[in-house]
Order: structure tokens, then C-alpha cells, then sequence
């Protein structure tokens, strides 16, 4: 692989071991993908941030890394932890672990992390053609696919060493010739309520297999079902995008893509309806509800605050409405917030209960709109989902 | 004696006895953090400390390389690892504890190692190879 001066200095070690490793790390896998050289990113998003995630092994190389004294050199956001000060009255998890989970998330901060977050592109939306080294698959997909950034889907630790040097290589969803679909989608009759759309997501992720996949039939979808549409997807494809014509930035048309359609598929709701049936872990009865995997936009807050206006009364059971952590600096959403507040509405700013030991402190079954939950929390939180719309939340709710 | 040429990703040259996976290795659940030991269901209960470790690739979490670190800290870390494909979490665990790492083009001819015998890896920025003394 070709590298300028600087990164030859870097990749020798005249900047220390861990700048050197670093580099090592992405020029190696770069040559793996057959990339020539490397590029400048402008944002870095790490994942791997709850204790239950990476547990001890994972606190040890952050230990080291934090006090090696070196820091992000570009601009860097991470995903939640499971819990913070602020929330451990919600989430009373064993001392032990909020310790844990507290330390993870100073030696982040030490090293330079801006935001916790798993929607990073609410914080600093990216750019047109931009590249980024992102983990977190919601967020890979939304940067590609909505608005045309370009970055790979990372590992965790592939995007903190890319932080560390402020450069990835220059291959895979960085070139344009590998950002063509391989896969056409025609989407008939399906509803365009949350539940739908998701499970929609999580079933073209699944039969796309490693394939990006052009989807027709979507170009008029609202921005929010959009990213519950996307966030699903990212859950059950290894890819990192899906072209929607009239949706993603992408400086092609169809008759340059068209020679590399390998397979035509129609889809409509008896296929969702299948699916969603043959899916394990669902319950009846929730305890919980939990809006905000990935963390809410302003626009669904509103359209909450919305919902919320037109009935009486305050949440019976816990709705756990999880938020970016900066959000109430905008006087406007901090004022909808404190509206939802009111209505009993528990508001969590940065944190992540789906990757977190939810059992442990005796949730058995949680309600949630976000069909990425509903993959991950029988997986991580060890909980049974029902899958519903937001009005059926908030008449079971309230 | 076997000899398998190969693509070296991480350089060096390591020596120990062989330890052969045909298959994935997903690193957070199936090597244990503390010990090293292998509990991969059928392949053998021992630990990769020192061993020239052969297996297609990684699997599962990618939390992976954090474990391998932690191994390498505590002096338990395989002393070369012998793939098919070095995936991102294989590169990064290798490169991070300074393991060797070669790809083999001719992953059939591992399958026809045998475990515990002695082996030496070797990998240049030319060149890599594995001496399997059998």
C-alpha cells in the first residue's frame, strides 16, 4: 500500500508504539480489501462501549490505551453504555458493574470522545461524499444510504484505531464502483406503520445476504419510519447500504447499476407476515416500553408530544423514551422533553438498556416500536419483545 | 515434513506445537479469557498459549481482539496464527500482540495436520511459510 511520508513515520513508530500499531491495523486490513492507499476521515464512531459488551477484556485495552497518553485525532462520537449515574436509579444493575461501566465511559471521554450516542448523525449530520470510519450499524447505513457519506462497516476497534490516526483505507464503500445493488426489491402493499416497516428492514437484511440492495417501492416514505426502515436492515446484513432511488445520494442512475442485478425479488405483507411469525422470544404482557433504539430524532419526539396532547392522564407502567445526550441544550426539544416529562415519560439521555442485563433486575418482557430491539434484546438484555406501533404503546401505557 | 506457502500479514517468525481448528473461531465464548483453553465443540480442551494455531478465520463478536489482548497480556497468546482468511478481527488481534499471522493458500493440506506436533511459521514482507515437522 502506498503511504505519504507522514504516515511511513507514523507506521515506523516515530510516533510511538500505539500510532504505529494503529496504522499497522488499518494498512492491513486495507490490503486485505485490496486498497492502495489510505484517506482522511472527518468523524470516527466507535461501538463497543457497554460493560456487558466488551467486559473485562475489553476495560484492560481501553486502561492502556487511555493512559498511553494519546488522543482521537479527528472528530469522534461512540455508542451508549448500558447505564450512567443518572440512570442507575432506573437501572439499579450491582455497584460493581455501574463502576465498571462509569470507567469505560472516562477513558472514552479521556481519549477524546465527544458524544455517546448510537445516532450519531443526529449530533453532526454527514456530509455528501465525505469518508468516515463508523461502527454501529444503524449508523453506517443511515451515513451511506440517506445521506452519501462513505464508510465501511467497521468494527468497533477498527474505527477507534482509525480515530487514533484520523485516516481508514481507501476501499470497500469508499469507491463508487462498490457502491452499485447486486439485488433489486420490489416492496408491494406493506403498511407504513413502525412495526411493518421494520420487520420489512429486518427481512430484506436477511434474504440480501452480503448484497446491497436497490429497494423500489419506498421513494415516498416518511424520515422516521426511514431510519427504523434502515436500522433494521443494518441488524440482519452484513452489508453497509441499500440504494433507494429518489432516497440516497448516490451520483449514479439505474442503467449504470443495471448490468450488475444478479436477482429480481417481490416482496409484499404475506412474506412479512410469515416472518414475523416464525420469529422466537415474543410476549403479550409488557412491563416496560422502550421508544429510542436507535435514540429518537427531534421529529419522533414531536410526533410523541403529539400523541400525548389529544390523551389525559400519565403513564401507568415505565416508557423509556432514550435520547442523544445533548438534545435539551435546544431550548425547543428541552422544553417538548419536559411536556413529555410531565406525562410521566422517562426520559434517558446516552445510554442503551438494550445492551444491557435487563434480567438481572427483573424485567421479564419489554414493548418497543424499534424492530432492532426486538433482534437484540432477547440476544443482550435477556427479555422477551412485543413488537408494536406507538399508538399501541401509548394505549397500553397510559 | 509439510511445508504450506502463504500471504504474511503480521511478520515474524514463532515456533510451537500445533493446535488445528477446521473451522471459525469466534474468540469472546470459545477461547477463555483467563486460562486460553479452547471449548470449541469437537476439537480439543486445550489452552493456544505458545501454539501455532491454525483455524479458517474469526466468527461472532467483535469484541474478539479484546480477548486475544488480554490473553497476550497474561503470557497466553497463541505465538502464530495460521488462517484462510484474516478477516478485520483476526488483523487486528494479530497486529495488537505482535502474532504472527499468515493466510494459506492450500487449506486442505491443514486439514492432514496433526495436533500437537512442532511447527514453525515464518512471514516477510515477501514471503511467509509454515514448517509442519511430522
Amino acid at each position: 500500500m502506498y503511504l505519504n511520508r507522514y504516515e511511513e513515520k507514523i507506521y515506523n513508530g516515530e510516533y510511538g508504539e500505539i500510532l504505529s500499531k494503529a496504522i499497522k491495523i488499518i494498512v492491513k486490513i486495507g490490503e486485505s480489501v485490496g486498497a492502495k492507499r489510505l484517506i482522511k476521515i472527518s468523524h470516527a464512531h466507535i461501538s463497543g462501549v457497554g460493560y456487558n459488551n466488551i467486559g473485562e477484556a475489553g476495560l484492560s485495552l481501553l486502561r492502556d490505551l487511555a493512559s498511553s497518553g494519546h488522543r482521537f485525532s479527528v472528530f469522534t462520537t461512540a455508542n451508549p453504555g448500558s447505564v450512567d449515574l443518572d440512570s442507575h436509579r432506573y437501572f439499579p444493575y450491582s455497584e460493581d458493574f455501574l463502576r465498571k461501566q462509569l470507567e469505560i465511559l472516562d477513558h472514552y471521554k479521556a481519549l477524546g470522545v465527544e458524544t455517546f450516542t448510537c445516532a450519531p448523525y443526529h449530533i453532526r449530520e454527514p456530509r455528501y461524499r465525505e469518508h468516515l470510519s463508523w461502527a454501529e450499524s444503524n449508523a453506517v447505513i443511515i451515513a451511506n444510504s440517506v445521506y452519501g457519506a462513505r464508510t465501511n462497516k467497521e468494527s468497533g476497534l477498527t474505527a477507534l484505531f482509525s480515530a487514533l490516526i484520523g485516516r481508514t483505507y481507501y476501499g470497500g464503500l469508499h469507491l463508487k464502483r462498490e457502491r452499485y445493488p447486486r439485488i433489486e426489491i420490489f416492496i408491494k402493499n406493506i403498511n407504513r406503520d413502525y412495526v411493518s416497516i421494520g420487520l420489512l428492514g429486518l427481512y430484506i437484511g436477511k434474504i440480501s445476504e452480503d448484497k446491497i440492495p436497490v429497494v423500489k417501492g419506498l421513494e415516498k416514505i416518511e424520515r422516521e419510519k426511514l431510519k427504523t426502515f434502515l436500522a433494521a436492515f443494518g441488524t440482519t446484513s452484513s452489508q453497509g447500504m441499500i440504494y433507494i432511488p429518489g432516497v440516497s445520494r448516490e451520483d449514479y442512475k439505474e442503467s449504470d447499476y443495471k448490468r450488475y442485478i444478479e436477482d429480481k425479488i417481490e416482496i409484499d405483507s404475506r412474506e412479512i407476515k410469515i416472518f414475523y411469525e416464525e420469529q422466537e422470544n415474543l410476549c403479550e404482557d409488557p412491563e416496560a416500553f422502550l421508544i429510542g433504539c436507535p435514540h429518537v430524532s427531534p421529529d419522533l419526539i414531536l410526533e410523541i408530544k403529539s400523541m400525548l396532547d389529544k390523551i389525559g392522564g400519565e403513564a401507568k407502567k415505565p416508557v423509556w423514551l432514550i435520547i442523544p445526550p445533548d438534545y435539551e441544550k435546544d431550548p425547543f426539544i428541552k422544553n417538548l422533553l419536559d411536556k413529555l416529562r410531565e406525562k410521566g415519560i422517562i426520559v434517558l439521555k446516552g445510554i442503551c438498556p438494550v445492551i444491557s442485563p435487563l434480567n438481572e433486575i427483573g424485567y421479564k418482557c419489554i414493548g418497543t416500536i424499534s424492530s432492532k430491539a426486538f433482534f437484540y434484546m432477547p440476544r443482550l438484555a435477556k427479555v422477551k419483545i412485543s413488537l408494536m406501533d406507538l399508538p399501541t404503546i401509548i394505549s397500553k401505557a397510559f | 515434513m509439510i511445508v504450506l506457502k502463504g500471504r504474511g500479514v503480521v511478520e515474524g517468525r514463532a515456533f510451537g506445537k500445533t493446535l488445528v481448528v477446521d473451522d471459525y473461531i469466534s474468540f469472546l465464548g470459545e477461547i477463555e479469557r483467563s486460562s486460553g483453553v479452547l471449548r470449541k465443540k469437537g476439537f480439543p480442551e486445550t489452552s493456544v498459549a505458545g501454539r501455532i494455531l491454525f483455524f479458517k478465520g474469526s466468527k461472532g463478536s467483535t469484541v474478539g481482539p479484546y480477548v486475544i489482548y488480554d490473553l497476550c497480556k497474561r503470557g497466553l497468546a497463541p505465538s502464530a496464527m495460521i488462517v484462510e482468511k484474516a478477516d478485520q478481527l483476526v488483523i487486528i488481534s494479530g497486529v495488537l500482540c505482535n502474532i504472527v499471522l499468515i493466510e494459506v493458500r492450500e487449506w486442505d493440506l491443514v486439514k492432514k495436520i496433526p495436533n500437537d506436533v512442532d511447527a514453525e511459521a515464518y512471514a516477510s514482507e515477501r514471503d511467509a511459510e509454515v514448517k509442519i515437522y511430522v
